[in-house]
């Protein structure tokens, strides 16, 4: 059924992408439209003219540095923060309100702060990149720590375990895998906090190209940057099915550990 | 291994799930408890294994109070507690992991244990992947491999199917056979409990000892045989009327 499928569900796809395409190049040529929602002939030669000068591998290569950069430091500091103060309950529960208070501070409001503080450069981008990431992460990692079934704890302890072989061995597995479906779930977070700190202040990736085209009503830059946009979002989605598919072989859901009986 | 348990259970408001329970288990033997659901026998055993404290009396082992988990203790409790991640192999090792034995002989004596109760080809294979009575006989390995002088097992039996179970008792009464090791065996199935044990204790349904009973039959034991002796049978109806008169008598009591 699938193999039957597949091509066809393809094939409407296409079928739908080609039509959005041809209704958009026949709306913009309406009188005056063509300012508002430029068409894809422009922004298909913009793209190329892009590509040709080097401005498109420019922009997009700052733009993923700012977002590897954040998602890695992000992640590593969630992981390790989530670690260090998860297992300790009441280290937890004295700074719990402060984190989540951090945490419900939409990160866009940070972004003037974080300007003060690092400047303009790209390292204010990969800061609210590593924000972003951050809490998603040590969310993840500290549910992941305090959730573990004590009926796992007591059977290793039952067979004379020292707290370390506790920690060692089930604390630190079951939080691992809820910290990687964290770190996998704010992969693309880090992209929006990079486009975002460029958006606000900057002079250089694909943030920087949509504001900058369309403060001088460059309709046809806007939509070709955001194209760019679209596609390395959705490469890096991909990434994430890809990491998922692989560490899901592994990866365990805690609650299948009980069984009836 | 001497214990004597007076013990109370609470859970909010005070729920009696062992009420003055005193007994002495003499090591080496084979000590069955049955009894009806919730009557308690979960909570003796992990009283025993010093998991849980009691709220009134105590439990020694040879002389010393105990205080926790010690070492020389098997337990096998109800509900399976292997660790998810690790497959049957790895969850073998585990207490040997613990233990600090070295990495090829925690293997081998952990692949000797997967041949004993049966699941050679799965060794590989992770929690998830394993019928509930694979999961049970994993989680006995896993607890033999330690080579406990005490074990208390918790129902070890009751997922696998009528000809395996048979095949595991007689496992379980060879390897105990001259060993020395003292067993004690909470199960439902009054047959089982004749069949294997020295003694049965039938609880009752508030956590009292409504019997206790020496079972005089010979062995080497085949639990299969076993059942179709005269004896059997007579034991059977004693303590099958013990359990059913505690039945009756009880709802009277309610506090
Ligand atoms: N952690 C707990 N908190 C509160 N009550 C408990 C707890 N554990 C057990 N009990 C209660 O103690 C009583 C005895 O429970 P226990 O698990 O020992 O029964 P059991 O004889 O093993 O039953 P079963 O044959 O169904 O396994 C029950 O009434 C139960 O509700
Ligand atoms: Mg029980």
């Amino acid at each position: 059924m699938n193999a039957k499928r597949t091509p066809r569900i393809f094939a409407w796809r296409l079928g739908l992408f080609l039509a959005i395409v041809a209704v958009w190049q026949a709306l913009s040529a309406l009188h005056g439209m063509a300012f508002y929602i430029s068409s894809p002939s422009a922004i298909w030669l913009r793209e190329g003219q892009w590509l040709a000068d080097g401005t498109l591998l420019f922009h997009t290569s700052i733009t993923v540095e700012e977002t590897l950069g954040g998602f890695v430091l992000g992640a590593v500091a969630g992981v390790v923060a989530g670690f260090v103060i998860g297992p300790q309950r009441e280290l937890g529960e004295v700074v719990d309100p402060f984190i989540v208070a951090v945490y419900s501070i939409p990160k866009v409001a940070l972004a003037p702060l974080f300007i003060v503080w690092f400047g303009v450069g790209i390292w204010m981008k990969i800061i609210l990149a590593t924000v972003t990431v951050f809490f998603i992460v040590f969310f993840n990692t500290v549910a992941g720590v305090r959730n573990v079934d004590p009926d796992l704890i007591n059977a290793v302890w039952l067979m004379g375990a020292s707290s370390r072989d506790v920690l060692l061995k089930v604390i630190v597995p079951h939080a691992l895998s809820a910290a990687l479906t964290g770190v996998r779930i704010s992969i693309p977070y880090a992209l929006i906090g990079a486009v975002v700190g460029e958006l606000i202040a900057s002079n250089r990736g694909i943030g920087y190209l949509i504001s900058s085209a369309a403060s001088q009503f460059d309709t046809a830059g806007v939509f070709a940057a955001l194209i760019v946009l679209t596609i390395l979002a959705t490469i890096l989605n991909a990434l994430v099915n890809f990491v998922d598919r692989r560490t899901s072989v592994w990866k365990v859901d805690a609650n299948l550990s009980l069984r009836p009986n | 291994m001497e214990a004597v348990g007076r013990v109370f259970f609470r859970g909010g408001v005070e729920q009696v799930a062992l009420d003055a329970v005193s007994l002495d288990i003499e090591d080496g033997s084979f000590v069955c408890f049955v009894g009806p659901s919730g009557c308690g026998k979960s909570t003796l055993l992990s009283i025993i294994a010093g998991l849980i404290a009691p709220t009134s009396g105590r439990v020694t082992n040879g002389g010393t109070a105990v205080q926790g988990p010690r070492p020389g203790v098997g337990y096998l409790t109800q509900k399976d507690t292997l660790l998810p991640w690790r497959d049957v192999l790895r969850n073998i090792e585990t207490p040997l992991e613990i233990r600090g034995v070295a990495a090829a002989e925690r293997t081998s004596k952990a692949r000797e244990l997967v041949e004993l109760v049966g699941l050679r080809g799965r060794e590989r294979a992770y929690p998830r992947e394993l019928s509930g009575g694979m999961a049970r006989r994993t989680s006995l390995a896993r607890m033999l491999v330690a080579d406990p002088e005490l074990l208390l097992l918790d129902e070890p039996f009751s997922a696998l199917d009528a000809q395996l179970r048979v095949e595991m008792q007689n496992e379980l009464l060879r390897l105990w056979g001259d060993s020395g090791k003292t067993v004690v065996f909470v199960t439902h199935d009054l047959d089982e409990a004749i069949a294997l044990g020295d003694r049965v204790v039938v609880l009752g349904a508030r956590g009292r000892i409504v019997r206790d009973e020496r079972i005089e039959l010979a062995r080497p034991r085949d639990v299969v045989a076993i059942r179709r002796s005269p004896e059997f049978h007579a034991i059977e109806a004693r303590l099958w009327e013990a359990l059913s008169a505690d039945r009756y008598a009880e709802p009277a009591a309610v506090s």
